[in-house]
């Protein structure tokens, strides 16, 4: 009882207010399940890390891949898949609805995924389970859909921004990547759960990459390294996105099993961390220790950690972990940095260049701008961790430039290219998301006068003076079904012909084979229809029965409405 | 629109010099139609339906309740459903560039609109009895020089009009009826037409279609030409009324005349409503 009353309460709010208090509640919901999962995953490694040195080891990521599966599966009946693309898929197809159980099943799956040692990142579970929240208030609260959209966006932005301390980065990536849209009205929640993701990581030390400030002396042979750097890591992105791909539909199609290819990845990956401890869980601690400059590994060692910690992070995921690739991408785009400051130092052994910390920042912005084709967010997820503008230029450089050479082989991101595949991710005020929106009902024309095929032209000439349309359906006079279609223009030289107005019948001159639509198809369909066909208008019909008529003019009218009321002012 | 021709009818002036026999409202009274059409449609509260919001805006119904839960256009949710502030939803439409439609009767498919029945045109134009004249263009003069019109209207530039009309092709459309009229909306600033008749004193040759001597003029006025067609498609449908055309051969008075055919026009329009 006391919850209704506060719900009505709530709905006679300002719109903005009522964004406000949500944003509030999805920054505070947000920001506390990265700082829990962040806690729980140093717990839960800690615990195992007494095993280290037992064979049962190279076992852990195997049990703790079928355990996740297992839970996920048959427990939360979820889909396997990191969650970004799921939340993609939710804003623009079904108005941000996600289910209330995926605010936490992959919270769950992903500390155990992540703890036993698959090689996977906690920001898409905490995103998801973010965004979900924030569906989940909306809909309790029955906010309309664009303001469920920008709540289940402002979830993934305050697990952004909590993780990394990034409150910008977590606005960015969420417009970027999750709604693909710059709008104010969208931006404004999104913004109050950054802030607040922001403020509950600080105030419970969530921060995953703490960094000293320092300033970066970046010379002009910097800047000159950077293309160079760029090149490189466009190259470990693209390889890094096949990997991801190829090794998800290679256990698929290898093994039937779920619980078999969760085995099978997890065997894989237990064999990669005997070798390359570095390798497991999500990797931070790699990549502070490549920023701190506290490395100190061959050359050839971190070019197989690098290959490596994608191999591990594509049989992870692969296998139906659960967890995400920006933290990996993190890793590796560090890595790289690190590996390609290096050979250049061997190299131009004169130049004095800014160090390896540098590189393996402008690495990882690289790296995001790479795999996500999200150039601002690894340009500002640097910045914000450094503190500063010191290193914008590189920066600015490596991200757009990767960006650029990846678009050239890997047309759509990691997040992306799923949903593009099968025709699902329909951004705001494309031309798809637009007929995606418009439902065939809203384009019937009614007003027809229906005939029966048993009549003479003559009964028609009255039904002719009388409509505003030139064709007719046919229905059968007992039953109602449709039968076809009487066109005006087929029958006009008949109608001045004395002797035929008798003599012929409707059933001889119909149009009987033209193609029908029925009310469950969408409008996109229904257009793939009439460039099939060429026709003009087609008939609706449901159950055999004709109910209107959907035209090409009616269509465009409509088009055009639909633009303009989703034009923003 | 309608306040310009408000004044226009207020400096009308008789203007007949021998009105043989005239009963009924002249043009005098439309006042009364103005006042109709002005009156309106929606009563002016804050908060109106989702129904009311289609007509205004010219969408289905579908439409804006969709746009409603979609969050792209202004409302508030309550109990009975989605209410609109009206206000609000104009300055929304305007702003998104949506043609608004204040008056009521031009959602697509409705045809009839107001003022535009038969009846009501004659009863604006008026009956006129035993009109002089030997020839179409003596009968036409005297039946413009009867007839109320604004006083800067160009009466013989009207007549000229209408024998020029004859001259193409006669109006004469057989069984003694002639229905003359301007070629286009002649420029008497109407909202709604008018129809005076006119009963010939003695029935005279108009070049029919059918060769017989005219006895009844129905002078069109009609403000466009979709009215135009309405008219003329009314009238076909009295003229084949038998009861209809002895009623008029016998230059009945003007109430069973006007009685007669808002019957046949009520007929009318409910086999438009349903069906055959």
């Amino acid at each position: 009882m006391g919850f209704d009353r506060f719900r009505s309460l709530f709905m006679n709010l300002d719109t903005r207010i009522q964004l406000m208090i949500i944003g509030v509640i999805v920054g505070l919901c947000s920001g506390l399940a990265a700082v829990g999962l962040n806690i729980g995953l140093r717990e839960f490694s800690g615990l195992l890390m007494q095993f280290q040195d037992k064979l049962i080891w190279v076992l852990f990521p195997a049990g703790g891949l079928v355990l996740t599966v297992l839970i996920l599966k048959y427990v939360f009946r979820d889909f396997k898949g990191h969650g970004v693309p799921e939340v993609i898929f939710s804003v623009s197809i079904r108005a941000g609805a996600l289910k209330f159980r995926s605010s936490f099943s992959r919270l769950i799956g992903s500390l155990i995924t992540i703890s036993s040692g698959g090689s996977a990142g906690p920001e898409a579970p905490v995103i998801i389970s973010g965004a979900a929240i924030g569906s989940n208030i909306a809909h309790y609260f029955k906010a309309n859909e664009m303001m469920r959209i920008a709540v289940t966006g402002s979830g993934a932005a305050a697990a952004i921004a909590s993780i990394f301390n990034a409150p910008i980065t977590g606005i960015i990536f969420t417009m970027e990547v999750i709604l693909g849209e710059w709008s104010a009205t969208m931006m404004f929640p999104v913004a109050i759960a950054s802030v607040t993701g922001t403020i509950v990581s600080r105030l419970l030390n969530g921060n995953q990459i703490p960094f000293q400030h320092r300033i970066f002396d970046v010379s002009i042979y910097d800047i000159l390294a950077s293309v160079g750097l760029a090149v490189a890591i466009a190259l470990f992105s693209l390889l890094f996105i096949q990997l991801l791909k190829r090794v998800s539909t290679i256990l698929d199609s290898w093994f039937k099993n779920a619980l078999i290819q969760a085995m099978i990845g997890g065997l894989v990956v237990g064999c990669i961390t005997i070798f390359l401890p570095q390798v497991r869980g999500e990797g931070y601690e790699v990549v502070r220790a490549l920023i701190g400059e506290k490395y100190s590994l061959g050359f050839g060692i971190v070019l197989l950690l690098i290959l490596m910690k994608m191999v591990a992070t594509s049989f992870t995921l692969g296998a139906g972990g659960a967890g995400g690739v920006f933290a990996p991408s993190l890793v590796i785009g560090s890595l790289g940095g690190w590996f390609y400051f290096r050979g250049l130092e061997a190299v131009f052994s004169q130049v004095q260049f800014s160090g390896a910390s540098l590189f393996s920042l402008v690495g990882m912005a690289g790296m995001i701008s790479g795999t996500m084709q999200a150039p601002l967010s690894g340009i500002f997820l640097i910045v914000e961790i450094t503190g500063g503008y010191d290193a914008i230029l590189p920066l600015l450089l490596v991200s757009f430039l990767t960006t650029m050479l990846v678009k050239l082989i890997e047309k759509h991101s990691i997040y992306h290219f799923e949903l593009v595949k099968r025709g699902l991710l329909l951004r705001p005020r494309t031309d798809g998301r637009i007929l995606s929106e418009i439902r065939p009902e809203e384009l019937l024309e009614k007003d027809l006068i229906p005939v029966y095929p048993e009549m003479v032209m003559r009964d028609i000439i009255p039904l002719i003076q009388k409509s505003s349309r030139n064709y007719f359906p046919v229905e059968d006079k007992k039953s109602g079904q449709y039968r076809g279609m009487l066109f005006f223009n087929d029958i006009k030289t008949l109608l001045f012909n004395d002797d035929m107005l008798n003599s012929i019948i409707v059933e001889e001159v119909m149009q009987v084979d033209l193609d029908t639509v029925s009310l469950n198809d969408s409008v996109i369909d229904i257009l793939k229809k009439f460039d099939s066909t060429n026709a003009w208008s087609l008939p609706v019909v449901e159950n055999g029965r004709f109910i209107g008529l959907i035209s090409k003019a009616s269509l465009l009218d409509h088009y055009r409405k639909e633009l303009k009321a989703q034009t923003d002012i | 629109m309608i306040f310009r021709l408000k004044s226009n009818f207020s400096v009308f002036k008789s203007s007949g010099k021998s009105v043989v026999k005239k009963t009924g409202p002249g043009l005098l009274n439309r006042h009364d139609i103005f006042v109709k059409l002005n009156q309106p449609p929606m009563k002016n509260t804050k908060y109106i339906t989702t129904k009311e919001v289609a007509r205004l805006m010219g969408v289905p119904l579908v439409t804006v309740s969709r746009w409603a839960h979609q969050g792209k256009i202004p409302c508030k949710l309550n109990h009975h459903g989605y209410i609109f502030n009206r206000s609000k939803i104009i300055s929304w439409a305007k702003s998104h560039q949506f043609h608004i439609q204040e008056t009521e009767g031009t959602i697509a498919g409705e045809r009839k609109q107001a003022g535009v029945g038969l009846r009501e045109a004659i009863e604006r134009g008026g009956v006129f009895y035993d009109l002089e004249g030997n020839d179409i263009y003596s009968v036409l003069e005297n039946a413009v020089n009867l007839i109320e019109l604004p006083v800067d209207t160009d009466k013989e530039r009207l007549l000229n009009e209408l024998i020029n009309r004859e001259e193409i092709a006669s109006t004469g459309i057989g069984n003694g009826v002639a229905i003359p009229h301007p070629r286009r909306p002649f420029n008497l600033s109407l909202q709604v037409p008018v129809m005076p008749v006119f009963f010939l004193k003695k029935n005279i040759d108009f070049n029919s279609v059918d060769g017989k001597p005219v006895f009844v003029i129905f002078l069109i006025f009609s403000p466009t030409t979709k009215i135009h067609l309405e008219i003329l498609a009314r009238l076909s449908f009295c003229l084949r009324d038998k009861k209809f055309m002895s009623l008029i051969r016998g230059q009945v008075e003007q109430d069973s005349l006007l009685k007669t055919i808002s019957h046949i026009e009520s007929e009318l329009e409910n086999t438009e409503k349903h069906g055959i």
